[in-house]
């Protein structure tokens, strides 16, 4: 369970304001889409949740705790573009991170331990639905595969934080409508608190729990270097959606499945 | 019809770029087939200039005698040795620049220390500094360090490479930073990341820059012309020259000294020919 609090958060490169007074407090297992016009700060945002960089003022805490200085196992994240290393296959990919993680020097595991990572990393595969894949190299896949790859390589390491920029931002409607279905899935069943960058509104209200919009407050070009982004709109989205619960208003068939009650369809196997 | 004159007219253009590519390769390839044709006759017809276009029959004679037995003059090992000491030189050198430079430009990528910059352009000025330059110190250091005459001291003072590190540095610099935070998220420590990432990445980069320093290393001529005065430590290279400035005062051994040129010739055009598809690759390969 984690939860993220944004305290007075100031990025500034230089004379340049990137954000100002950020004030953020995400619920555990919330699902939150950051949203905005293009140079805003959201990336910029994201970099600072991944440790990537550092604010200018203000904290970001993870659990009450500042967050770690470096990155670490606890955030995992996939960008729009290379975020799968193209001379491995992807059964490689997504064991890269189960060796890097257990051993740290050599990058190899051998035995039961291997075993055990590959048998893991198999069923994340299957689960993302790359199944038969394994032994192609990204290079073969799709994008939305590479997208599907890039998702089963973070999860692997059961990261607490998921950090998402643009992840879909480069595939056609079609793809990126399956591949909402494994993102709700995924976030449904792994215990994990999402953070996405989108440019897509609908996306946003598709998948997340909350909306936000970063924006200048004044954008005139004479003073666009001295205001930073800050949070224009916070909107939870209605009905709420809770993270492993059926959503009784909007049923997906990719929510959970009750076991009892009203979203059960099959009443029989109450009684069994 | 105006298709008909196009063709015409690169009829014509072939004709003439076979034809000039024909003519170069004969103004390369020519000396090279004569000094094999005269490897391979006995040392009196070189003499005497009855050589012509054929090989002749003493092909294999020519050849084992040097290998095996050398020359058959005074101060004269056989060739073998000096193949050896050739290769290991060779070898030495391409990997020893290719170690120690991927390293330096992974230095100067991916950490910040202080004079990061300061590091890099000394480095980069070394460019100006080949072997000749700084012969005389390089010498004298070598020297004090009584590797004259080893294998040490033929490989030592040339392996190091600025140009190697700048060609490292550049492809690393087009490996994307996503890439590198994607790792860093994997929980890849420094040396896993260059170990497992940024070696795979730049696999066909180390393949033609061995096939450019093996051949470096294989024509390194003044150098170890320096360091070994010993004939049992001399590469093939000054054996050519050793075994010409006695044909030209002793013995005419014509002959000789041609089978140990093409002998000479053969380790490199092997290199290339092997690892042909990885040195292209390498040369033009951009995208990552």
């Amino acid at each position: 369970m984690t939860a993220i609090s944004v305290r007075n958060l100031w990025k500034e490169y230089g004379d340049q304001i990137v954000l100002e007074d950020i004030n953020l407090e995400f619920a555990a297992r919330s699902f939150v889409a950051l949203v905005g016009p293009s140079g805003c700060g959201k990336t910029t945002f994201l970099r600072m949740l991944l440790s990537e960089e550092k604010a200018t003022r203000g904290e970001i805490l993870i659990d009450g705790k500042p967050i770690a200085p470096e990155p670490g196992a606890d955030r995992g994240v996939v960008f729009q573009r290379y975020s799968v290393f193209p001379h491995l296959t992807v059964l490689g990919n997504v064991l890269l991170a189960a060796e890097f993680s257990q051993s740290p020097f050599t990058a190899r595991l051998f035995g039961t331990a291997r075993r055990a990572a590959e048998e893991e990393a198999r069923a994340l595969i299957a689960e993302v639905g790359l199944a038969g894949a394994e032994d192609k190299y990204p290079a073969a896949l799709s994008g939305g595969m590479q997208q599907r790859l890039a998702l089963a390589q973070a999860i692997m390491r059961k990261p607490r934080i998921l950090l998402l920029d643009e992840p879909f931002g480069a595939l056609d409607p079609g793809i990126r409508a399956d591949i909402h279905q494994l993102m709700r899935r995924l976030w449904n069943s792994c215990e994990m608190t999402v953070v996405m960058v989108t440019h897509d509104l609908r996306e946003a209200f598709t998948l997340a729990t909350r909306v936000i919009a970063f924006e200048r407050r004044r954008n005139r070009p004479e003073e666009r270097e001295r205001f930073g982004a800050t949070i224009a709109k916070d909107i939870e989205v209605w009905p709420p959606r809770i993270a492993g619960q059926l959503d009784l208003f909007t049923p997906d068939r990719d929510d959970p499945v009750l076991a009892e009650g009203q979203g059960r369809d099959d009443p029989a196997r109450r009684s069994a | 019809m105006a298709r008909d004159g196009m063709v015409e007219r690169d009829r014509g253009l072939t004709l003439a770029a076979h034809g000039l590519l024909i003519l170069g390769c004969t103004v390369m390839v020519l000396p090279v087939y004569l000094a094999f044709v005269a490897s391979t006759h006995p040392g009196a017809d070189f003499l005497s200039g009855r050589i012509g276009f054929l090989p002749g029959d003493r092909m294999l004679e020519n050849y084992a005698g040097l290998i095996g037995a050398g020359a058959g003059l005074q101060g004269f090992p056989p060739l073998g040795g000096a193949l050896w000491n050739s290769l290991l030189m060779a070898l030495g050198i391409a990997i020893g620049k290719i170690s120690i430079s991927i390293l330096s430009a992974f230095a100067i990528c991916y950490f910040r220390f202080p004079f990061r910059q300061t590091a890099f352009w000394l480095i980069f000025i070394t460019l100006m500094l080949p072997v000749e330059v700084r012969i005389l110190p390089t010498y004298k250091v070598v020297a004090g360090l009584s590797l004259l005459n080893t294998q040490g001291g033929l490989i030592l003072p040339l392996i190091a490479s600025a140009t190697a590190t700048f060609l490292f540095r550049q492809v690393f610099m087009t490996i994307p930073d996503e890439m590198t935070e994607a790792a860093r998220m994997d929980g890849a420590g420094p040396l896993a990341f260059f170990w497992h990432i940024l070696v795979p990445l730049s696999r066909t980069n180390i393949a033609a820059l061995f096939v450019i320093l093996f051949i470096y290393g294989w024509n390194q001529y003044l150098w170890p012309l320096m360091v070994t005065t010993d004939a049992a430590h001399s590469t093939i290279l000054t054996s050519i020259q050793r075994l010409a400035s006695t044909a030209t005062q002793e013995a005419p051994v014509w002959h000789l000294v041609m089978a140990t040129a093409i002998l000479a010739l053969l380790p490199p055009v092997a290199v290339i020919l092997l690892m042909q598809r990885l040195f292209v690759q390498g040369l033009t390969e951009t995208e990552k």
